[in-house]
């Protein structure tokens, strides 16, 4: 017995050892390199250095970076690395470092040089673009303007191109010049540069398009160099070294780790596995307790109800109205989303084009009595109930849940359907099975992008095509209108009647926390959904 | 033997036959479609409507089935609907890496639970036996995706002794293939050990009131024999039974564990597809994974002719 007992304890003991024996330094952490760094005082340049006030903001400590480092961050799944087959925007985080866009635009939303460094309408119709000339592409394709002619050839008519809707008002792209490009467009498109800010507007290198595996070994002009892509793991770049702006390129290697799972990336940075990632807000505050860095970015989307108009009972503007008056939406950001996010009741953020500074959300103030009478008003005294369909996202049912108790108090029942995230679209923009979707919009950087999608009488993410004709009248107008203050009168006055009207109720703007372990530099969101900009973004030099 | 293992190969064809119709109907009741998810963003009704027709996706579904059964006898399960790979390819960059997850959790199990349950069995109704119990009860209750995320936290955040997530290659780094493989391993091996100890105690402890166990120590044979050359060999019966069900079971297993550690495994391609709607994918993947538990449960039946020549009869 007692041979047995000892037996059994070496075996426990063995693989014990062999447990501890496994430990030690983490290969697979990112490794600071300690290499002598080459300082480089950081000046406020950006892609072409014309309206760059904010990135300038972000840059003026003049931080030291290490340029020999390796930079790891966190993200989630990426679609594809071919910037006219990636699905989401969050793909943008995979697709930055190594395509230029023609125009790029910076952390406030303006629109800055990318590779092209001017452009213009000279007529409603008409859009020319004058290039940055002497860069190449990763291969050594030279960039020109036949290079931008086969991209947005490509981009507009390829069979499998996700991006051709963006681009379906060109009617020709013509090389005028090596460096300067006509544009011919079906109708006059005001939209048009923040549309090539995008991935409509990503420029890859001419020779990959016969390349069958273009969408994982992407060739572009950007900051980084494409390396490596394993499924599921990571994707690597190494810098470019004949970028056009080598001050944007802070490290030697930048690794995106894939890690689809929220716990997973958050302890991957806890643990040192990454630089900086994006977290969910309720991790926020364990984080700045443990010494990490956190920026909360206020992006462009926003989370809202969003209301089929021409289906009960949201056909009633009284009763949307009432919804309105019924949501305390400050005790919704405080409650749910630990006081990170703006709360809003208009469609645009401050900074955007369509930002009306005169809208405020005391104005749409919390009042379950206001709530009531409007529901009386609407004939509905007795109450009202209606499906809301919210996709299965922890955070987005939290934020749902807390409307339907609101809801509740002032007599609206509000049935909360849970589905997947794919069914969003079929279910509630196409087949129209409910009247209200608990949902984030990314949002557009243009007004005219968003009026168009989701309040005109054709828009793809408006259901039941519910409009005004003088909705119609401001997206026409704005869309031949060029001069940007006038479309801000359009868009500020839109944003009164999306108020007056409660075309939608939105709850509050979207907030990306973005986290970093000390010792990272420059680290800031754009003004969009979740993609993170590596540009002047590095490790500090020891 | 070989008219065993014969029979059994032709009883798996219309089984395999039957879950390729399971396999292929089960991606059809999935919510959503597959051609909205690939529009993006941005796309119109007559957008997604092109993409449906492109893929193939507006055929009869007959017509599809047998175009992907054509297919799958010949080794091609089709192309990925959101990338440019082949089935087959990410197949065989991801299975590997699985196999290797289960396979250790596997030889974590055997080593815990072998001892652990042998020492149950000799010390029955005494301490070793009762924590040897109460540790196999907790194993077996415990969620592995739970226990994955307690081991990140003991392990990888608070102690950094391993790394919190990720995979790297033996071929690559075989030092940072074990550091790598530790937590994951671990995690998924403490079910199957607990398993393995309940399977094995319980065996065992029945063996040892056999007969033929008493006339052998009669016979004055030493404990260690009568324990290991006797007993231990008709007490493994069912834990080889108990092994097919935790390979298949670990298989499973690895799609939570794959997704708390970041492991580009078989399990994170799954997810991944079924959340883009890669029907191609998931289907190859459901199918591997069926004739890889039909195969294991006929590698078990092999391991009872061998241990038991009764069945072979």
């Amino acid at each position: 017995m007692k041979r047995t007992r000892n037996a059994i304890a070496a075996s426990f003991v063995a693989l014990g050892l062999l447990v501890a024996a496994c430990g030690g330094d983490d290969s697979g952490t990112t490794s600071e390199t300690t290499a002598a760094a080459t300082t480089v005082a950081t000046t406020a340049t950006t892609a072409g250095g014309a309206t760059t006030t904010a990135q300038a903001t972000t840059t003026t400590a003049a931080p030291t970076f290490d340029k020999n480092a390796t930079f790891t961050y966190g993200e989630g799944a990426v679609t594809s690395l071919d910037p006219t087959l990636a699905r989401t925007l969050y793909d943008n985080t995979y697709l930055y470092p190594v395509f230029d866009r023609l125009v790029h635009y910076d952390t406030s939303g303006s629109t800055i040089p990318g590779l092209a460094l001017k452009w213009a309408f000279t007529d409603p119709t008409t859009f020319e673009l004058d290039l940055r000339t002497g860069v190449v592409f990763h291969d050594g394709t030279p960039f020109d303007a036949a290079a931008v002619v086969a991209n947005l050839d490509r981009s507009r008519t390829g069979e499998k191109s996700l991006v051709k809707g963006e681009l379906a008002v060109i009617d020709k792209v013509e090389a005028v010049s090596p460096a300067k490009v006509k544009v011919t467009l079906k109708s006059p498109a005001a939209t048009l540069p923040l549309i090539l800010a995008d991935r409509a507007g990503m420029m890859m290198s001419p020779k990959s398009f016969t390349d069958p595996a273009v969408d994982r070994n992407p060739v572009g002009t950007g900051m980084y160099q494409f390396v490596k892509y394993v499924d599921g793991d990571v994707v690597e770049y190494k810098r470019n070294e004949k970028y056009w702006n080598p001050d944007d390129v802070k490290n030697a290697v930048l690794r995106i780790r894939i890690i689809g799972d929220d716990a997973a990336r958050l302890n991957a940075l806890r643990s040192g596995q990454l630089d900086a990632t994006w977290v969910d807000e309720s991790a926020v505050a364990n984080l700045k307790s443990t010494g990490f860095k956190v920026e909360v970015i206020s992006k462009l989307g926003l989370f809202h109800l969003q209301l089929n108009r021409n289906q009960a009972p949201f056909n009633n503007p009284l009763v949307r109205r009432a919804v309105n008056h019924a949501i305390d939406r400050t005790a919704i950001t405080k409650g749910v989303l630990f006081d990170l996010a703006i709360p809003t009741v208009q469609p645009f953020p401050e900074g955007n084009l369509g930002y009306n500074p005169a809208l405020k959300v005391s104005d749409v103030k919390y009042d379950p009595a206001l709530a009531k009478k409007l529901l009386a008003d609407a004939g509905l005294s007795g109450g009202v109930s209606f499906n809301c369909f919210v996709v299965n996202t922890s955070g987005y049912i939290a934020r749902t849940e807390a409307v339907q108790a609101m809801l509740a108090e002032v007599g609206i029942k509000m049935n909360i359907q849970i589905i997947a995230g794919g069914d969003i679209i079929p279910k509630f923009y196409q087949n129209q099975e409910a009247p209200c979707a608990s949902t984030p919009f990314g949002g557009r950087l243009d007004p005219a992008q968003t009026i168009g999608l989701m309040f005109s009488d054709t828009g793809s993410l408006n259901p039941g095509k519910g409009t005004t004709p003088r909705i119609l009248e401001i997206l026409k107008t704005s869309l031949a209108e060029t001069d940007q203050a006038k479309r801000k009168t359009l868009f500020q006055e839109f944003s009164k009647i999306y108020v007056d009207e409660a075309l939608n109720i939105p709850l509050h703007y979207m907030s990306f926390p973005f986290a970093h372990r000390d010792g990272v530099l420059g680290v800031k969101g754009l003004f969009d959904v979740r993609p993170f900009d590596i540009r002047n973004v590095g490790v500090k030099a020891r | 033997m070989w008219r065993t293992i014969a029979r059994r190969l032709l009883g798996a064809i219309p089984l395999l036959f039957a879950m390729s119709i399971v396999v292929f109907s089960l991606v059809l009741i999935i919510p959503g479609d597959p051609a909205v998810t690939l529009a993006g963003e941005n796309a119109t009704p007559e957008r997604v409507q092109e993409i449906r027709v492109a893929l193939g996706l507006d055929r009869p579904v007959v017509e599809q089935y047998f175009d992907w059964l054509g297919g799958a006898l010949q080794g091609d399960l089709g192309k990925s609907l959101t990338s440019s790979r082949r089935v087959s390819d990410v197949i065989a960059d991801r299975l590997p890496i699985s196999l290797t997850l289960a396979g250790s959790a596997i030889l974590i199990g055997l080593l815990i639970g072998v001892p652990a349950g042998i020492v149950a069995a000799l010390n029955r109704n005494r301490w070793p036996d009762r924590s040897a119990t109460v540790g196999a009860s907790l194993g077996v209750a415990m969620p592995n995706f739970w226990l994955g995320l307690v081991f990140v936290l003991v392990f990888a955040v608070r102690n950094p002794w391993f790394p919190a997530s990720g995979f790297v290659r033996l071929s690559e780094d075989p030092a940072g293939w074990l550091h790598h493989l530790v937590l994951p391993a671990l995690t998924l091996g403490t079910a199957a050990s607990a398993e393995i100890t309940r399977q094995l105690r319980g065996a065992l402890s029945d063996v040892l009131l056999q007969d033929y166990v008493r006339t052998a120590r009669a016979k004055g044979l030493r404990r260690w024999v009568v324990v290991g050359k006797h007993a231990a060999k008709n007490a493994s019966i069912p834990v080889v039974t108990v092994l097919g069900l935790q390979f298949s079971l670990l298989l499973g297993g690895t799609v939570a564990v794959e997704r708390v550690f970041g492991i580009p495994g078989l399990g994170t391609a799954i997810v991944d597809a079924v959340l883009g709607k890669d029907l191609p994918m998931i289907q190859g993947i459901v199918l591997l994974t069926t004739v890889a538990v039909v195969v294991i449960n006929l590698l078990v039946d092999v391991a009872y002719g061998l241990l038991n020549p009764k069945v072979r009869a």
